[in-house]
């Protein structure tokens, strides 16, 4: 009895706590307690209450003993327990306590039944050819359906509990024999020296705990909401992390230019889906590098703009009583603001905001002589490039880096770019993605398991390799 | 040695490339064509052969040695006086190369960009950006060079603008030149293209070590043909007088593209070469502070410190363009020595040693 009181003294001040007392023949008292809103009703009454009362009924007190009920009542998940500690964590999430007057031991039952949404469409990483499912916020969820897709043995998965309060379970995925075991054993042991941390709510903040170093703006994990992708990365030798209550998987290592990769890519012929991660990287390119070169092209280097070029440039400027530098700077800053206001409204009134916003806002500010036409096509242009980003954390990371980048070329031009540039360079070649160099050059345009998928229509049609199965395969002489 | 911090022996490629292709690269052909007039590709030639055969030799030393460091070599093969000693001669011998690239890179800058800065401007850019690649060490360093070296080599592709305007009747009649001539050329083309020596500081940071050579000789080979390809298109788009009276052959070169939106490309090439400048500069101050810390106990990044504070303080002292020539002159005379001269000597000096040495256990035996 004095367990049972414990853990109502506990749970006094919980109003969500409920305790069910049914009579055993002998004049004993059988208490279950649970917590309602955690509980699954139906089961409880059906699993536990019921079964109880028939046990009672039909057999002797004996049976009634902690050890003989876990067998027999029919719930997936049952154990017994004394400890006040553990019985408490348990019914925090959502299992059932049974406790036999007489005996000093109770037994836990799993009878949770956790708030969860239905899988639905991916928002962020949207496709519209391939899977159209992506992660939810329950865990179990979200394994069940990388299973779904890599139905293999030897996916194997590692559950650590994090953070002191909130007790977030996160789970450790990879391949055995395919991931790094280094890469496996480094993450186990950054994960188990962050169980101190008092809470985690998302796997971009446990990313950014994990990571190797805390100074760089780049993210070196990715996320991503699709267990298609996921599985991919795990078949290449990667490690997933998945956390209860994110909707987001985290995949490490990975290099600089997997953020540039949309998991549709692959789908396309090969042609196809390089010239497009081309496109992303020259649009990436563009959107840190475009203002910075109009800045430094007006203010130093004239001479390398031909002389038609120059007064269509000189005329939209001469109207603009800023240097280049300010007048840049300033719509950057409008665009920065339009896009975060279009993030924070909501969708409908986003739109219009951002249309109204965008064109009014622009087109004032070129009639009042505040910026010029040309830099204003400039700016949206590389907005728009930024847009062709597919990871949002490696957007925002162009977005800020594109600011130093004009300030340099306002003040050495070229020269500045360049060194903004330099600075960039060694900067991503220090960056290690969980020991692996983030500028590793094998997921360039194709990783390796792609070029075990899509390589090989072109490598036989380049070999004439005779166990190509394709029927159309080049013939040594041309055709009749 | 620990299998932590080794690279893939490929970085050979862009090492040895960046290090021989740099302010070099700009100006080279007006003292090819001084010494040996429009039979100056044969000398580009030759001297690329000639390269190649030392480049043997290196390799054959450092096969012998197991793949270490030079500064190594020297102190195994003449004990740890005289080694250090020649160690200490070739620290200096690469400060003042290093000295020779950066303040003939910012003499570029300041005579077509930047005529009002002060020199120790850019000298403090390229100190802090280097200290910050040098921080990552050899892997760093290397990763650095290979992109930087890609994102030049498009510029390749804008000889074509040139060679559509060059005659190559230019180079007729063959063999005009003497031998004395053509050596002549040599001489000057070997302080251009020296600088492969570097693979005898780098060899002992890569795995697989004896893969070296092959990539070795593929960088020379590239870096001869490029050389060769440019000396050709000079001659065949200049006049004798135009080559001899112009410093900066390969950028009045690049003067005649005009695109409808860009024009005056040497502006973007000087620009460009900035990132080369700096690979270069970030592999010859690593080599520096490999052998300074084998001599004195210091720490890297206070020997670094110690070579920014020379480099400054010595580049100040040079005012005038006469004076970095003379200056230029005396380096590349160096370079010819230690890229060609001493490798050969040093593969005979072995040669010798290990004869004698053979010849000792035999008599003991």
């Amino acid at each position: 009895m004095e367990t049972l009181e414990r853990i109502r003294r506990l749970f006094a001040h919980h109003s969500e706590f409920k305790c069910r007392v049914l009579d055993a023949d002998d004049g004993g008292k059988i208490s279950v307690v649970y917590l309602d809103p955690l509980t699954d009703g139906k089961l409880l009454t059906e699993a536990v209450l019921l079964e109880i009362q028939r046990i009672v009924h039909e057999t002797s007190p004996e049976t009634l003993a902690p050890e003989q009920l876990v067998n027999r009542l029919p719930v997936k998940e049952a154990q017994p327990a004394s400890e006040v500690g553990l019985i408490r964590d348990k019914l925090l999430s959502g299992w059932s306590f049974v406790h036999v007057a007489g005996f000093d031991q109770g037994v836990l039952l799993n009878t949770a039944s956790l708030p969860r949404r239905a899988i639905s469409k991916p928002e962020i990483e949207s496709d519209i050819f391939g899977s159209q499912a992506s992660f939810v916020e329950h865990m179990a969820t979200n394994r069940a359906l990388i299973y779904q897709l890599l139905p293999d043995a030897k996916l194997y998965s590692e559950d650590i509990q994090l953070g002191a309060a909130t007790k977030t379970t996160v789970s450790l995925l990879h391949l055995e024999g395919t991931a790094d075991p280094r890469t496996v054993n480094r993450l186990r042991e950054r994960l188990r020296g962050l169980e101190q941390v008092n809470g985690i709510f998302d796997t971009l903040k446990l990313a950014q705990l994990l990571d190797d170093h805390a100074g760089t703006l780049f993210p070196t994990m990715l996320h991503t909401e699709r267990p298609d992708r996921v599985c991919k990365k795990l078949l290449e030798g990667k490690v997933a992390l998945l956390m209860d209550g994110s909707p987001f998987a985290v995949v490490c290592p990975v290099t600089l230019f997997e953020f540039l990769h949309v998991f549709s890519d692959i789908n396309a012929r090969w042609s196809i889906g390089v010239m497009l991660r081309v496109l992303r990287l020259t649009a990436m390119f563009f959107s840190i590098f475009g203002t910075a070169f109009y800045v430094a092209a007006i203010t130093f280097h004239y001479q390398i703009l031909p002389p038609e070029l120059l007064k269509t440039l000189i005329r939209s400027h001469s109207k603009v009583p800023f240097p280049p530098l300010f007048e840049a700077l300033l719509l950057e800053i409008i665009v920065e603001l339009l896009r975060e206001a279009g993030v924070r409204l909501p969708t409908k009134v986003g739109q219009t905001m951002g249309i109204v916003g965008g064109i009014v806002i622009g087109q004032a500010a070129v009639e009042a002589g505040f910026v010029s036409n040309v830099l204003l096509m400039i700016v949206a242009m590389g907005a728009l490039a930024s847009f062709t980003i597919p990871n949002f954390a490696m957007s925002n990371t162009q977005q800020i880096i594109r600011f130093p980048m004009i300030v340099l070329a306002g003040m050495w031009g070229g020269i500045g770019i360049v060194i903004g540039f330099s600075f960039l360079t060694i900067h991503l070649a220090k960056q290690t993605s969980v020991g692996m160099p983030y500028l590793q050059p094998q997921n360039l345009l194709l990783s390796r398991s792609e070029e075990k998928t899509t390589m090989p229509v072109w490598k036989s049609l380049l070999s004439r390799d005779a166990n190509s199965r394709r029927p159309g395969r080049r013939s040594k002489d041309f055709l009749e | 040695m620990q299998a932590k911090g080794l690279i893939h022996p490929a970085f050979t490629i862009s090492i040895m490339m960046t290090s021989q292709i740099t302010v070099g690269m700009l100006a080279f052909q007006k003292y090819l064509y001084k010494a040996a007039e429009h039979d100056a590709w044969i000398s580009v030639l030759a001297t690329g052969l000639c390269a190649h055969f030392v480049i043997f030799l290196i390799f054959r030393t450092l096969a012998k040695f197991e793949y270490k460091s030079l500064y190594d070599i020297h102190r195994q093969l003449f004990g740890k006086w005289f080694g250090s000693l020649l160690n200490a001669v070739l620290i200096c011998y690469w400060i003042l190369v290093s000295m020779y690239v950066l303040r003939n890179y910012i003499e570029v800058l300041l005579i077509w960009i930047f005529p009002e800065i002060h020199v120790w401007v850019f000298e403090i850019m390229f100190f802090v950006l280097i200290a910050y690649g040098l921080s990552g060490g050899i892997r760093v360093i290397s990763t650095v060079s290979v992109i930087h070296l890609l994102l030049l080599s498009w510029l390749v592709l804008l000889l074509y603008y040139p060679l559509k305007e060059a005659d190559f009747r230019e180079l007729l009649p063959v063999m005009q030149a003497g031998a004395d001539q053509i050596f002549g050329g040599m001489l000057a083309m070997g302080a251009t293209i020296g600088g492969f020596d570097v693979v005898f500081f780098t060899s002992s940071r890569m795995s697989k070590p004896h893969r070296i050579h092959r990539y070795a000789q593929f960088a020379l080979l590239s870096v001869n043909l490029l050389y060769l390809a440019m000396m050709l298109l000079s001659l065949g788009y200049y006049s004798g007088k135009q080559i001899e009276n112009n410093s900066w052959g390969t950028l009045t070169m690049l003067k005649v593209i005009e695109f409808t939106f860009l024009e005056r490309f040497e502006y973007i090439v000087i620009m460009m070469w900035f990132i080369l400048v700096l690979a270069n500069l970030m592999i010859s101050s690593w080599v520096i502070i490999q052998g300074v810390t084998r001599i004195v106990p210091l720490k890297r990044k206070y020997v670094f410190a110690l070579l920014c504070a020379l480099l400054l303080v010595v580049t100040q002292a040079i005012r005038t363009g006469d004076q970095l020539a003379v200056l230029s002159k005396l380096i590349s005379d160096c370079a010819i020595v230690f890229s060609f001269a001493y490798p050969f000597l040093l593969s005979v000096i072995v040669l010798l040693l290990s004869g004698v040495r053979r010849r000792r256990k035999g008599a003991a035996a």
